[in-house]
C-alpha cells in the first residue's frame, strides 16, 4: 500500500470529523460549555481562597483545570463519534474500502485534536476576559498547551479504543467515566500540599494529579513535575495506542459488526 | 373497576414508583453524583474555613447542603424522562381513552420522584453524618431540612414533567436537565456569598434564586434557627411548586387537546 493511499484515508476521515462539527457547532458544546461553565463557577465563587495559596491567581489557577478537563471532554467524544459510525453502519463500510486501517485510527485522532484547538481557543478567549494572569514564559505557557494536546491525544486514543471494542454507543460511559473520575480525583480546588485527608490520599496516587500541577506551575512560572507529567501521558498514550491497536484487530474479526 | 380519582392515583402512583426504583438508571446518579460532588469538594476545600469570616469550621456542615440541592435538580431530568417516554410510547395517547383525569396523571407522576426524594433524603443525612457533618438547629432543624429538601423535589419534579409535557422528547428533556447544574453552580452552594470577592459572581450568586434555597437549608446546619434565611427557602421552594405544578397542567392540558 503506498503511503499516499494511508494519508488519503487518514485525511478524510479527518477532515470529516471536523467538517460535522463546523456543520453542527453544538456538537462543541459538551466540550466547551462544561469546562467553561467549572471556570466560571470556580474561578467566580472561590476567588477569595487565593488568600490561602499564597496570593496566587486563582482564575489561572482554575483555567488550568478547565483546559485539561476540555482535553479529556474532547477526547471522549472522539470514541462517541466512532461508535455513532459504527451504530450507523459508516465504520464497517469504512474499514472495507480503506487499505490501511491504522489510517482510520489516526483520521479520527488528528480529527478529534482539532476539535481541542477549537475547544482551547474558547476556552483561552474566557480566561483572559475573567482576569487570568499569565507568569509563565512563552515557552511555559506553550508546554502548558503541549500537555493539554498529550491529553487530548491520550483521552482520544482511549476512546477510540474503547469504541473498537465495544463498537456501540452502549459505550459511552466506559469512554467518559474513567476520564471524568481521574480529573475530578485530582487538586481540583487547591494544590496537592494543601489537601488533607483521604482525598490528598487519592489524588496523590491520581496519575493525572502531576499533569494538574504540572499545567499550574507552567501557568504561575514555576514548573514543577515536568518530566513526570510528559512522562505519565507518553506511557498512558504508548498503552492506549496498542488496546486501540487491539481493538481494531477485534473490530476487523467481527466484520465491523457491532 | 372504579374509576374515581383515588383509584387512578392509586394505580398511576403505583406505576410511577415501580418505574423509578427499578430503572437504576434513574436512582444511581440521582443519589451517586451529588454524593460524590459533596465528597469532592467538602475534602477539597476545607481550607476555606480558615478564611475569616467563613461561617463554620467544619466543612462537611457547610457542604453538606450541595448533595441535598443537586439530588433535587437533579428530579428535572429523571421525573421529566418518565412523562416524555410516556409520550413517545403513546401510553399517554392510550390513556386519553379511559376516564383518566389530568390532575391524576400529574399527581401520580409525582410519586415516583418523592419516594426516590425520600431514599436520597436518608442517603445525604447518613453520608453527611458520617462523614462529620452536625445540625446546629439540632433532630427539629433536621426535620425542617427535610420539609424544604421534599418540598423543592416536589417543584423540580413537577418542572420535569412541565419539561416532559411540552417538548415531549426524552432526548429534550435530558439535553435541558444538566443546564439546571448551571443554576446550582452560579449560586451560592460552595461558598458563602460574603466571601465571594469577584463582584459579578456574587451578583449572579445573589439574583439566582436557588441560592436562597440552600442558605435556607445551610442555615439549619450551621447557624441554628434563623427565621429569614428559612423563610426565604421556604418561599423559594413554595413558589417553585406552585409555578410548576401551573406550568405542568397547563403543558398537559395543550398536549392532551393535540392527541
Amino acid at each position: 500500500m503506498s503511503s499516499s493511499g494511508y494519508f488519503s484515508v487518514a485525511r478524510f476521515v479527518a477532515w470529516r470529523n471536523i467538517r460535522v462539527v463546523i456543520r453542527t457547532p453544538a456538537l462543541l458544546l459538551p466540550t466547551v460549555l462544561f469546562p467553561l461553565f467549572f471556570l466560571l463557577a470556580f474561578a467566580g465563587a472561590l476567588s477569595s481562597i487565593s488568600k490561602v495559596l499564597g496570593g496566587q491567581n486563582y482564575t489561572a489557577f482554575q483555567f488550568v483545570f478547565a483546559l485539561l478537563q476540555a482535553a479529556g471532554f474532547t477526547g471522549a467524544m472522539g470514541g462517541f463519534a466512532m461508535a455513532e459510525d459504527f451504530e450507523s453502519g459508516f465504520m464497517p463500510r469504512l474499514m472495507v474500502t480503506a487499505p490501511h486501517r491504522t489510517a482510520i485510527l489516526t483520521g479520527y485522532t488528528i480529527g478529534i485534536l482539532g476539535r481541542g484547538v477549537i475547544a482551547a481557543a474558547a476556552l483561552t478567549a474566557a480566561g483572559f476576559i475573567l482576569g487570568m494572569h499569565l507568569d509563565g514564559s512563552a515557552l511555559e505557557i506553550v508546554a502548558m498547551f503541549a500537555l493539554a494536546a498529550l491529553l487530548t491525544l491520550a483521552t482520544t486514543l482511549w476512546s477510540l479504543a474503547v469504541a473498537l471494542h465495544i463498537r456501540s454507543f452502549k459505550a459511552a460511559p466506559f469512554m467518559a467515566l474513567p476520564i471524568f473520575l481521574l480529573l475530578f480525583l485530582t487538586p481540583v480546588f487547591v494544590p496537592l500540599s494543601q489537601l488533607t485527608g483521604w482525598l490528598h490520599t487519592v489524588a496523590a496516587k491520581n496519575p493525572f494529579t502531576p499533569v494538574v500541577e504540572a499545567g499550574r506551575g507552567f501557568i504561575s512560572g514555576d514548573p514543577t513535575d515536568v518530566a513526570l507529567s510528559f512522562g505519565i501521558l507518553g506511557g498512558i498514550t504508548a498503552f492506549v495506542i496498542l488496546f486501540a491497536l487491539h481493538g481494531m484487530r477485534r473490530a476487523e474479526a467481527a466484520g465491523g459488526a457491532p | 373497576m372504579s374509576s374515581g380519582f383515588g383509584q387512578q392515583l392509586r394505580l398511576l402512583a403505583r406505576r410511577s414508583i415501580a418505574r423509578t426504583l427499578r430503572d437504576p438508571g434513574t436512582v444511581a446518579p440521582a443519589i451517586l453524583i451529588p454524593l460524590l460532588l459533596y465528597l469532592v469538594i467538602e475534602a477539597g476545600l476545607t481550607k476555606a474555613t480558615s478564611l475569616q469570616g467563613f461561617p463554620t469550621k467544619s466543612m462537611p456542615t457547610f457542604a453538606i447542603t450541595l448533595a441535598f440541592a443537586n439530588g433535587a435538580l437533579s428530579m428535572v431530568g429523571s421525573t421529566g424522562q418518565q412523562i416524555a417516554t410516556d409520550i413517545e410510547t403513546n401510553f399517554l395517547d392510550r390513556l386519553v381513552l379511559t376516564p383518566m383525569r389530568g390532575a391524576a396523571l400529574l399527581f401520580s407522576g409525582l410519586a415516583g420522584t418523592i419516594v426516590l426524594g425520600v431514599i436520597q433524603l436518608a442517603v445525604f443525612f447518613g453520608v453527611g453524618l458520617a462523614t462529620g457533618a452536625h445540625v446546629e438547629a439540632g433532630v427539629l432543624g433536621g426535620l425542617v431540612v427535610a420539609a424544604m429538601f421534599l418540598t423543592a423535589v416536589i417543584g423540580f419534579g413537577a418542572l420535569g414533567l412541565f419539561l416532559g409535557l411540552r417538548t415531549g422528547s426524552g432526548q429534550a428533556v435530558q439535553g435541558v436537565a444538566p443546564m439546571m447544574l448551571v443554576f446550582l453552580f452560579l449560586s451560592s452552594v460552595i461558598f458563602p456569598r460574603n466571601l465571594i470577592s469577584a463582584d459579578w459572581f456574587r451578583w449572579i450568586a445573589t439574583v439566582n434564586p436557588v441560592s436562597y434555597f440552600v442558605e435556607g437549608m445551610r442555615s439549619v446546619f450551621v447557624f441554628g434557627w434563623d427565621a429569614e434565611a428559612l423563610l426565604y427557602g421556604f418561599l423559594f421552594a413554595g413558589a417553585l411548586v406552585l409555578l410548576s405544578l401551573v406550568a405542568a397542567s397547563a403543558a398537559l392540558r395543550s398536549r392532551l387537546a393535540r392527541v
